[in-house]
């Protein structure tokens, strides 16, 4: 059990959350979610497609502590994004969770395939959004250590 | 665009009329027909002139072609006829500024104008000149011929002359599309295919549909390398493009014969495919428009002929068969005994009927003419289908003994085909006819597998010799069929048999008379059914057609429709949780609005999630394999194990052995039937559920037992629909699809649902499955 000044203390390590989704009520909507977990907003940035979220990790030195991508996007999709980042020696530590209304067997399985870190059908009620994000905030961010060849 | 790999066990569904490529003798251009842009074409177009693909997108036809061409495109680019011009003349500039000149065939589809370029290449005849004469000449000997097979054969003579093919054959369709070789014209040198046979799947189904559609094709090489079309966005519809690519299966087919260029034309009678003009070349060869139009007109003409004839044929053959049948009734009536007469007759008693053997008994002993099983063996055959197959009825026949009954394979030499008349209703008297199998009718010219002599590489592919042995295994202990016209003289033979000859005998007269009317009737009914039964099925098929294809559009619909509606839906339930967290601002009788409008969305998601997996039963499903069927139900008891706990009930199974189906759907009808057994549940006693099974010759039925509060009967089917409850809501919670789903799934499996049930008394479901692919 992490206690919520441990979780505060752990997110002075970390350099910002990337959250990639074309919609922009789940974009405020994952922004309350995770400042209801403590989280400040200056902690959180978000691109809506996957050609800007690329841009956006090729144009900076500071790269995000964990991405929270979603699967359906405009010009390039979630999946692309994906395999684009494991296949970049730069990007390819970078914890991905998948984030998405699909429940697909298939999608979900490509995704793992494809090295995505975790994969979370968005979920229909508020306060299970809170408590995913705070499950991601402990594991991602808290205690695992990530091991990609 | 999805691409679609062909494969020996798929390519009758190969979609051969969208290739997405051309063969690489000509160009094709396809224009929008509002604007005069070119849309689509062939990539070797590009390379022709000298540009990017990419930049010959939307290209005006002004830029593309010089005048006058251009002039005559744009005034008649909106005529639906603009294929009577053709062939026209264009002129392009080529890369290295030549003008070269194309014949241009035009066709329109949904997508556009399509314009096919071939170049004028010497083919040999004086194209323009000679065509009058030749149709003339050609159209004349081919009519002119004394015999339909004389007419078969000029028109093969007269086609190869005109195409110049190494060899042009006449290929004809059996009743189950089997085909032979009937008329070939070859040049010298060349083995002989005269007379031989290939199975049905060498022109597959769907190669079927498309020559009908399109009476002529052209393969000019077969190693010619395909251009694609440029862009590759979606599927264009060639089928009346000559230049559209041929299946790679098919090109495999003829480099195995050693064939480089085919073309062929299609021979359609009363609306159907006779058969096939196919020609042949060892090089590859090119036909310009013009020839192929004469041969398509050639193909045409005897396509009317092959009618004509055939139907005076028929006729022909009705009157001989009538004729043969009276003077059989009369030499009877000379004999003092008629059997006598039957004796005497008994070569035209054959013929009558096309059979190769009869039998018959009038009296006591069973007596045989011609070629037919030894009499103990046609005795079993009458005693088994006397009691099997003929029931009530006045007549049995069938072309495929051996089908109905394994043992009588071993008469298939000389009774694949069975007409069984009997002649009174109970004292065992009849006439059987007998017909050989086919393969023992055919004419092979001595040694079939030695006139086939193509390399066979050993390798598992199309091979002349392979099909071969495929069209003997397709006739296999069969018999020409008998035809409507032939039953129906039977019956007409019987009448007078019995009217003129057995008249004589009291004893007959008895016996006969019930039987009489039943022949009476029938020979009516079945002449009504020859006159209706092709509308019928005609009419059936289109039916047939327009359900499947308004079912999947349902399918498809719910699919979207559920898919799309989920989306806005997580919306309001997510905003709507949002406000409930944050209470403190409702008085309680807007909190309690609140929950009714929050409760109401839940129950929403809930449809729509039963809806979308209802419509992915038919689109998501899993093959069917065979799997421990014990083994899935302890799964899914265990998924309900929180469910039996709250309800404190008690599951029991006496075991459901092996099960053959789609695991995950079959786990699914289990789970929604149990689980009603336990939400069902009387009030006054803790809920029981039985889980049971019986195999049955072919099927597996498995049944859910439960001591709830049952249902009228009544209601039994009804409540397989979707959303049909017969509960309130508040009572017991639902969406009305688990029973919807649960009969879905199972009649994907080919099986069957249903209950028997009681008001107080519990219901028991029951659903069949087959136990194995074959059972299917």
């Amino acid at each position: 059990m992490v206690h919520h000044h441990d979780l505060i203390k752990q997110l002075h390590s970390v350099n910002y959350i990337l959250v990639a989704d074309d919609d922009f009520d789940d974009q405020e909507l994952i922004r309350d979610a995770f400042e209801d977990n403590g989280v400040m907003e200056a902690k959180l940035q978000f691109v809506s497609d996957g050609v800007e979220l690329i841009e956006k990790l090729n144009s900076t030195e500071l790269l995000p502590s964990l991405i929270i991508l979603d699967l359906n996007m405009p010009r390039k999709s979630g999946k692309d994004v994906l395999a684009e980042m494991r296949g970049a020696a730069n990007l390819k530590h970078i914890p991905v969770i998948m984030f998405s209304t699909s429940d697909s067997e298939l999608d979900i399985k490509q995704c793992y395939l494809l090295g995505a870190n975790s994969y979370m059908t968005k979920p229909s009620q508020y306060h299970e959004l809170v408590d995913s994000m705070k499950s991601l905030l402990t594991f991602w961010l808290g205690t695992a250590k990530l091991v990609i060849d | 665009m999805e691409k679609f790999e062909a494969t020996l066990d798929n390519c009758h569904k190969e979609p051969i009329h969208i290739p997405g490529s051309i063969q690489p003798h000509g160009y094709l251009l396809l224009f929008d027909t509002n604007t005069l842009t070119l849309r689509y074409f062939s990539e070797n177009f590009a390379a022709l002139v000298g540009l990017e693909p990419s930049a010959l997108v939307n290209t005006h036809a002004e830029t593309i072609f010089a005048s006058p061409f251009s002039e005559l495109l744009a005034s008649n680019c909106n005529s639906s006829d603009i294929h009577r011009l053709n062939p026209m003349t264009a002129s392009i500039k080529t890369k290295d500024s030549t003008c070269v000149e194309f014949s241009v065939v035009a066709s329109q589809n949904e997508a556009g104008l399509i314009l096919e370029l071939e170049q004028n290449t010497a083919h040999g005849v004086e194209i323009n000149h000679s065509m009058q004469h030749l149709m003339k000449h050609s159209l004349s000997s081919m009519v002119d011929s004394q015999s339909l097979q004389a007419s078969y054969e000029m028109a093969v003579e007269e086609i190869r002359e005109l195409t110049r093919f190494d060899r042009v054959m006449l290929y004809k369709f059996d009743h189950e599309y089997n085909g032979e070789v009937v008329a070939e014209a070859k040049r010298s040198g060349l083995n002989s295919f005269l007379h031989q046979h290939f199975p049905e799947s060498d022109i597959p189904k769907q190669a079927r549909a498309l020559y009908l559609r399109n009476p002529i094709r052209l393969l000019a090489d077969v190693d010619g390398e395909n251009s694609p079309l440029y862009p590759q966005d979606r599927a264009i519809d060639l089928s009346a493009c000559i230049l559209r690519s041929v299946s790679p299966i098919h090109c495999q087919y003829l480099r195995n014969m050693g064939v480089q260029a085919t073309m062929s034309i299609s021979i359609i009678v009363a609306g159907k495919l006779w058969g096939l003009i196919a020609c042949h070349h060892y090089e590859k060869h090119i036909v310009p428009f013009n020839i192929r139009e004469v041969a398509q007109y050639m193909g045409l003409m005897l396509s009317y002929l092959i009618s004509l004839k055939t139907s005076s044929l028929e006729a022909m053959a009705e009157a001989n068969a009538l004729t043969l049948s009276s003077s059989v009734t009369e030499r009877m009536a000379k004999e003092i005994f008629f059997v006598d007469g039957l004796r005497y007759e008994s070569a035209a008693l054959q013929e009558m009927m096309k059979a190769t053997g009869v039998a018959w008994r009038v009296e006591n002993d069973l007596e045989c003419y011609g070629q037919t099983p030894a009499k103990a063996d046609i005795e079993s055959i009458y005693r088994w289908l006397a009691e099997h197959q003929l029931g009530d009825d006045s007549i049995f026949y069938c072309h495929n003994l051996g089908e109905l009954n394994e043992a009588f394979k071993a008469f298939a030499k000389t009774a694949s085909g069975v007409l069984l008349m009997p002649l009174s209703a109970d004292a065992n008297h009849f006439i059987m006819w007998f017909r050989k199998e086919v393969i023992q009718t055919k004419n092979w010219g001595g040694k079939p597998e030695k006139s086939i002599e193509f390399l066979d590489d050993g390798s598992h592919r199309l091979m002349p010799r392979s099909s071969f042995k495929l069209w003997v295994e397709n006739v296999k202990c069969k018999s020409h069929p008998w035809t409507e016209a032939e039953v129906s003289c039977a019956l007409k033979f019987r009448n007078t048999l019995v009217n003129y000859v057995l008249a004589k005998s009291e004893r007959y007269k008895k016996l006969n008379a019930i039987l009489e009317q039943k022949v009476t009737k029938r020979t009516e009914a079945l002449e009504n059914e020859i006159t209706s039964r092709r509308t019928a099925e005609q009419l059936l098929t289109i039916a047939l057609e327009k359900a499947h294809e308004s079912n999947q559009e349902l399918e498809r619909f719910a699919f979207l429709a559920s898919h799309d509606l989920q989306e806005p839906l997580r919306k309001i339930q997510m905003f709507g949780d949002r406000i409930q967290c944050s209470a403190e601002g409702l008085n309680d009788r807007h909190a309690s609005y609140f929950k009714r409008m929050m409760d109401s969305a839940e129950r929403m998601q809930k449809l729509i999630k039963g809806l979308l997996s209802f419509s992915r039963i038919d689109r998501k499903g899993e093959s069917f394999k065979s799997f421990d069927g014990d083994n899935a139900l302890a799964e899914t008891l265990l998924d309900l194990e929180l469910v039996i706990k709250e309800s404190n009930a008690q599951v029991d199974t006496t075991g459901l052995g092996d099960v053959f189906g789609d695991r995950r759907q079959l786990q699914r009808v289990l789970l929604n039937l149990i689980n009603n057994g336990i939400k069902f549940s009387a009030p006054e006693r803790a809920p029981r559920v039985s889980i049971s099974s019986e195999r049955k010759a072919n099927e597996l039925i498995v049944a859910v037992k439960d001591n709830g509060i049952g249902f009228d009967p009544e209601f039994s089917e009804q409540i397989f629909n979707l959303f049909e409850r017969l509960h309130g809501r508040s009572a017991y919670a639902g969406t009305g699809l688990g029973l919807a789903i649960c009969k879905k799934i199972v009649e994907r499996h080919h099986g069957r649902i249903w209950v028997e049930t009681e008001v107080g008394q519990g219901s028991t479901f029951y659903f069949s499955l087959p136990i194995s692919a074959q059972a299917i």
